[in-house]
């Protein structure tokens, strides 16, 4: 019995309603689909990220994040660490050149 | 003309885990991209366990002392027309188990405690190669090869056994299609070497004392033809011919059915013929663990058997969340079998062909369904009904429970950042040997009892790995008096080989697996 508690305690925790939900849209340099799952991961792994989605079409990705834990400009960073760039926060050029072949430069 | 650099990119995988019994284990995988066309992986997996747990204190220890090594080492290429792999792989396997005190490297037909050793050594060389037609994706050629040496060391108390095999073995398989691509066929030669040698002894009277030799040889052809009229329906019927040097000719046909009856459900037919050579004493080494004589009254023969399957899936919608219902009943009748039979003496282990009928069915009934947003249950409920001739009687094998139940929870968040899971199983009793023991207070009874096994698991998720803490046997339930007689092993009624429960108690992991692009 302790043990469900324990399970539903988990639960509980995670559907907590955010605080200070804020959005952001950014521009980045994702090409295809694959750029989406690994910028969306690299957000879904930042603090103070409750949210993201990415357009392919329109490279824009729109954040929902609580204001009280970080920043727009973090959140750049972040998607720059990703290997993308991110409005005016250039890539960092390491992890771009561990990308796949299909997310680089002409790769579409 | 300028030549593409070759694009390296690598990526190192890590595991380590440690739990409660003082086990440690350790991974780690390398794959590297050499070039357009060739890859290479690296696989290291190593173990150690060297505490003596005894938790129910009969001087035993529960599970045995354990290292290994084991490393695999494989070489991909990737062509337009030709794909091929070649890998190697080694592995050392020791175990020390029996009374405390017994230790790796320990001669357990001289040592004063009773020991339980089992060593293994395997070496593999294997590939595959397949030549393609870009122009015709129906046709191709393939081909398999593996060669293996494996030795074994091992026994309990005052018995030994040894043993050393080879093998080798080499297929190739053609296949194309018959007109247009709903007849396609695939046939093929394979040929199979196989060289064992076992060597067994101990110091009780009446026991088994013999040296066994045998070199397998059996080239094979088999031919098998697909029906694919439409995407909802596959008919596979096959037919394989063996000549085996020992026992002469092996027919093996088969024939498989699949017919999705719309998009929800799904059926499937198979029946078929199988056969195998029993390696008697290394597949039955918890025997030695006894003060049983083993005795093989008469030559064994291949086990062969006739094997009918069925099974329904579906996939539905309950309240707009999927649910997935799977039935699945198969049926084994044997020819031949070998019987392990324990029944008619309680100081003997007596090896036979099948003299009479055996056969099992089993059924299993699975569902799966998510409950709320990412939260998914899956509960399962499987019935064996495996009976076979032995000590002259049809009766249900021994250490087989006819019911189990099983209930599993599964959280998961986006990313699986956080995953919880919960799994509850319930085992139904077995049929333990008949043992008409002459000390009465050493009678054993004839089934074992239900019993719960509960485990959970909570994994954190990162972006460059997750880490991981969870229980076994959480309610903590053992065998009680897993061993008979446990003071006087190496006395006449010893017997560590009716084990029909968990004779370790609980226990606590933790791990982290981590992940370098």
């Amino acid at each position: 019995m302790k043990k469900f508690v324990m399970i539903f305690a988990f639960v509980a925790m995670a559907i907590v309603a955010n605080a200070q939900a804020e959005t952001v849209e950014i521009k980045t340099s994702a090409i295809c689909g694959m750029c989406k799952s690994t910028i969306e991961k690299a957000l879904a792994f930042e603090k103070g990220v409750e949210k993201s989605n990415l357009d392919v079409k329109t490279k824009i990705v729109t954040v929902q994040y609580d204001a009280s834990k970080t920043t727009p400009d973090k959140i750049r960073q972040c998607i720059a660490k990703a290997g993308y760039n991110a409005d005016d926060v250039k890539r960092e050029e390491k992890a771009y050149t561990k990308l796949d072949d299909c997310c680089k430069d002409g790769g579409h | 003309m300028e030549f593409k650099k070759p694009e390296e990119s690598e990526t190192w995988y890590f595991n380590a885990y440690l739990n409660s019994f003082g086990r440690m284990e350790a991974n780690v995988n390398n794959a590297t991209k050499l070039s357009d066309k060739w890859s290479t992986g690296i696989l290291v997996h190593a173990n150690y366990m060297a505490s003596e747990i005894d938790g129910n204190d009969d001087g035993f220890m529960d599970l045995p002392k354990s290292r290994q090594f084991n490393i695999l080492n494989r070489y991909k290429y990737h062509g337009e027309r030709t794909v091929s792999q070649i890998g190697i792989q080694y592995m050392i396997d020791e175990n020390a188990g029996g009374q405390r005190g017994f230790d790796f490297g320990d001669d357990q037909l001289t040592s004063p405690v009773y020991g339980f050793k089992n060593n293994a050594r395997r070496f593999e060389i294997f590939g595959k190669t397949g030549l393609l037609f870009p122009e015709k994706p129906y046709k191709g050629w393939g081909f398999q090869y593996s060669m293996a040496y494996q030795e074994f060391d091992g026994g309990a108390g005052r018995r030994f056994y040894g043993a050393d095999e080879k093998t080798g073995y080499f297929n190739a398989i053609y296949q194309n299609i018959i007109g247009d691509t709903r007849h396609q066929f695939k046939t093929g030669l394979s040929y199979l070497i196989d060289d064992f040698d076992e060597t067994y002894y101990s110091d009780l009277s009446g026991d088994l004392d013999s040296t066994m030799n045998r070199t397998e040889s059996v080239p094979g052809v088999f031919y098998e033809y697909n029906f694919i009229p439409n995407e909802d329906f596959t008919l596979v019927a096959g037919y394989r011919l063996d000549f085996h040097n020992l026992y002469g000719l092996y027919n093996t046909p088969r024939l498989h059915a699949r017919w999705a009856m719309n998009k929800h459900m799904t059926f499937r037919v198979s029946a078929g013929k199988g056969y195998r050579t029993a390696n008697i004493l290394m597949e039955n080494s918890q025997f030695f663990a006894s003060s049983r004589r083993i005795i093989l009254s008469e030559s064994p023969k291949p086990e062969r058997s006739w094997n009918f399957g069925s099974s329904m899936a579906s996939h539905m919608h309950l309240f707009e969340k999927p649910l997935t219902f799977v039935v699945d009943y198969f049926y084994t009748d044997f020819i031949n079998q070998l019987i392990y039979d324990q029944d008619q003496a309680s100081d003997k282990l007596i090896i036979y062909n099948l003299q009479g009928s055996s056969f099992a069915h089993s059924l299993q009934v699975e569902a799966q369904y998510e409950l709320v947003k990412h939260l998914k249950m899956k509960a399962a409920y499987k019935y064996y009904d495996v009976r076979q001739t032995t000590n002259g009687k049809l009766q249900p094998v021994t250490f087989t429970p006819r019911d189990r139940y099983f209930l599993n929870l599964g959280y998961v968040t986006d990313y699986e950042k956080w995953q919880i899971d919960f799994t509850w199983s319930l085992n139904g009793p077995n049929r333990l040997p008949t043992a008409p023991m002459n000390a009465g207070d050493l009678q054993v009874d004839n089934t074992s009892p239900w019993y719960s096994m509960v485990s959970g698991q909570i994994s954190k998720g990162f972006l460059w790995g997750n880490i991981y803490i969870g229980g076994e046997n959480l309610l903590n339930f053992r065998q009680p008096n897993p061993i008979i007689n446990p003071e006087d092993p190496f006395g006449d009624s010893f017997d560590a080989s009716m084990v029909w429960g968990p004779v370790a108690g609980r226990m606590i992991y933790t791990g982290i697996r981590y992940k370098i692009k």
